[in-house]
């Protein structure tokens, strides 16, 4: 009884600062727009209360940058971070290896491939666009995880090792074969760089359209696999023994896992260790059970990806900097840490 | 409680290599018995079948009035519990969560741990000395006690059958008659039936009701301890000189190995 009482503050809590960051990632840039001006200004987009604020005072300018450059891209960077988070989660999980994360397991790089091919075939201009390339990402990254994980497999086991380097080598491959694509389709190595790197640049409302309920829904499976998961981690077989349907449960997550890299990576490109970074920590800080390490780790995820998104856009403005380099920054020790500190545990 | 296993001419193979060979025998309801061999006679894989880990190529295995591939999983779940080697856990969760995890067969998806699961969990970690260590990380704690907190989530099922994979290898004499005791008292106590796959012949001899003998896939012998522990039936399986007698202090049977055969 206690712990939900605990559980409950910690995700008021988790609200409040996700309030606070967004308020905060909202002022910062640019133009100077005062934090009531903004506060306002993202309060006329909630339904019902929406239409009492009062914007008459509030510069136009002002309120176009807040509305259709700065808060979908706040939200977009949430809802990619929060995706990538519980996927990392998932996979942490269900490989119960806290190396796992859809960037190094390859899924993201699969699904990068699949969006590249999408748009060398133009299906991004034709009816239905951003469908026809989210479509073409989940195909390459459910091949991605499902070769990867076929490769890393020894019996019924996933060790680090063979993980690590079936998922760089997959990773690294499809990677390489989308980059040769965009180098023939657009020659433009910027775009290229943004892309494998992930970036928020100019990213807007019909991209946090496409990628709200598909990340959400997606999630939405992934926690009702939660119970199944802390059983995995007591073993396969064991968790077969307790009554979990361990094929199937296995294989809804593979499939979940790559719908939600899909659509995160069709609107950001490629944004490594996110997954990786914040399972992990929320695991040490919070609890290892699934049923609230899922929920937590995709709002700090979000929270996590706005504050770096910010850093990103106004480091060195004018230039925006990759996200995907920020987060790589700050995973690339994290990883260095963990390989350490895990060799005791495996 | 206890229910009845029928293995019914099991065929076990992995690509060409036959691991079990038209096995057949009878488990007894409520009894305690230890699956012995020599090591790659196939006793694991035995009792992974048992367990449903590992589907028999041919035959089939009869729980209670059921054949094994008509439960489901959940329903499988609450009968038998299995005790895998090796009781590493990924990540630290507490005794007590892992306990709890063992109520998984009895509720449902959405279904939280109610009053009753907490009662039973309760109950099973105060039979199995393990109540003091609920607050403390399934990782640090020692080995003797991880193999009691896993034993006590097998028993939160609530089983009528709970299957054994070498539960004492790990483990200094000490605990291994402590697992081996709480065993025989789940087993007198709560008329569970027990299956355990044991590598020390003097420990199974001790504390089992019956004996199964098993040696490159095929069973030599299966019957009361009393019959199965003899010097001529040790010899096939172990192909050593022995010598079997009864210790004079405790009155167990016990195995002295004297050489190996040339």
């Amino acid at each position: 009884m206690k712990k939900r009482l605990k559980k409950r503050y910690m995700f008021l809590g988790l609200f409040v600062l996700l309030i606070f960051v967004m308020l905060m990632a909202s002022v910062l840039g640019a133009a100077s727009i005062s934090v009531m001006d903004s506060f306002k200004i993202i309060l006329s987009h909630i339904p019902f209360i929406g239409n009492k604020i009062d914007l008459t005072e509030i510069p136009d300018g002002h309120v176009t940058i807040i509305s259709n450059i700065r808060l979908p891209r706040i939200l977009l960077s949430f809802l990619v971070g929060y995706g990538l988070s519980v996927v990392g989660t998932a996979f942490q999980g269900m490989l119960k290896n806290p190396m796992a994360d859809p960037f190094i397991i390859g899924t993201s790089s699969g699904a990068a491939l699949g969006a590249a091919i999408a748009i060398l075939l133009k299906l991004n201009t034709a009816f239905l666009g951003i469908g026809f390339v989210a479509i073409f990402a989940f195909t390459g990254a459910l091949m991605a995880t499902f070769l990867v994980y076929n490769l890393a497999r020894i019996k019924t086991k996933v060790p680090v090792t063979t993980l690590l380097l079936a998922g760089i080598a997959t990773g690294q491959f499809f990677t390489a074969i989308m980059s040769f694509i965009m180098v023939i389709s657009s020659k433009d190595i910027t775009s290229i760089v943004f892309w494998t790197m992930g970036s928020f640049a100019s990213r807007g409302w019909t991209h946090v359209q496409i990628a709200f309920f598909p990340i959400i829904l997606g999630s939405i499976v992934l926690f009702i696999f939660a119970k199944d998961l802390n059983l995995l981690l007591m073993g396969e077989e064991s968790a077969e023994n307790m009554g979990v349907e361990v094929e199937k449960t296995k294989k809804i997550i593979l499939i979940t896992s790559a719908f939600i890299t899909a659509f995160a990576v069709s609107v950001s490109g490629i944004i490594g260790f996110v997954g990786l970074i914040i399972p992990h920590i929320t695991r040490m800080i919070v609890s290892p059970d699934h049923r609230i390490l899922m929920p937590a780790s995709g709002f700090l995820g979000g929270i996590f990806l706005i504050i770096v998104d910010t850093f990103a856009r106004t480091i060195i403005a004018p230039t925006e900097v990759p996200v995907g380099i920020i987060t790589a920054l700050a995973g690339g020790p994290f990883f260095i840490y963990l390989l350490r500190t895990t060799k005791k545990i495996l | 409680m206890g229910k009845s296993i029928i293995v019914k001419d099991v065929t076990f193979q992995y690509s060409e290599e036959i691991i079990l060979k038209r096995l057949g025998f009878k488990i007894q309801e409520k009894t305690f018995i230890s699956i012995i061999g020599p090591n790659g006679s196939g006793k694991s894989t035995l009792l992974k079948m048992i367990a449903r880990n590992l589907e028999p190529c041919k035959g089939n295995i009869i729980l209670g009035e059921r054949d094994l591939r008509e439960y489901t999983a959940k329903g499988l779940a609450q009968q038998m519990a299995v005790v895998h080697q090796g009781t590493e856990v990924a990540y630290n969760f507490t005794v007590e969560d892992i306990v709890l995890m063992g109520r998984h067969p009895h509720l449902h998806r959405f279904q939280r741990e109610g009053s009753k699961d907490i009662a039973i969990v309760k109950e099973v970690m105060k039979l199995t000395n393990t109540w003091h260590l609920k607050e403390r990380p399934i990782n640090e704690i020692s080995g003797g006690e991880r193999q009691r907190v896993i034993i006590a989530r097998a028993l939160a099922q609530e089983p009528k059958v709970i299957l054994l994979d070498e539960p004492t290898s790990a483990l200094d004499i000490h605990h291994q008659i402590e697992i081996l005791d709480l065993l025989r008292r789940l087993n007198q106590e709560k008329d569970v039936t027990i299956v355990a796959v044991l590598h020390d012949l003097n420990l199974a001899a001790r504390y089992s009701k019956e004996v199964l003998l098993l040696y490159e896939g095929n069973m030599i012998t299966m019957g009361s301890t009393e019959e199965v522990i003899t010097v001529n039936h040790l010899k096939k399986a172990y192909n050593m000189e022995m010598i079997v007698d009864r210790n004079i202090h405790t009155g167990y049977l016990q195995v002295t190995p004297i050489s190996v055969k040339k």
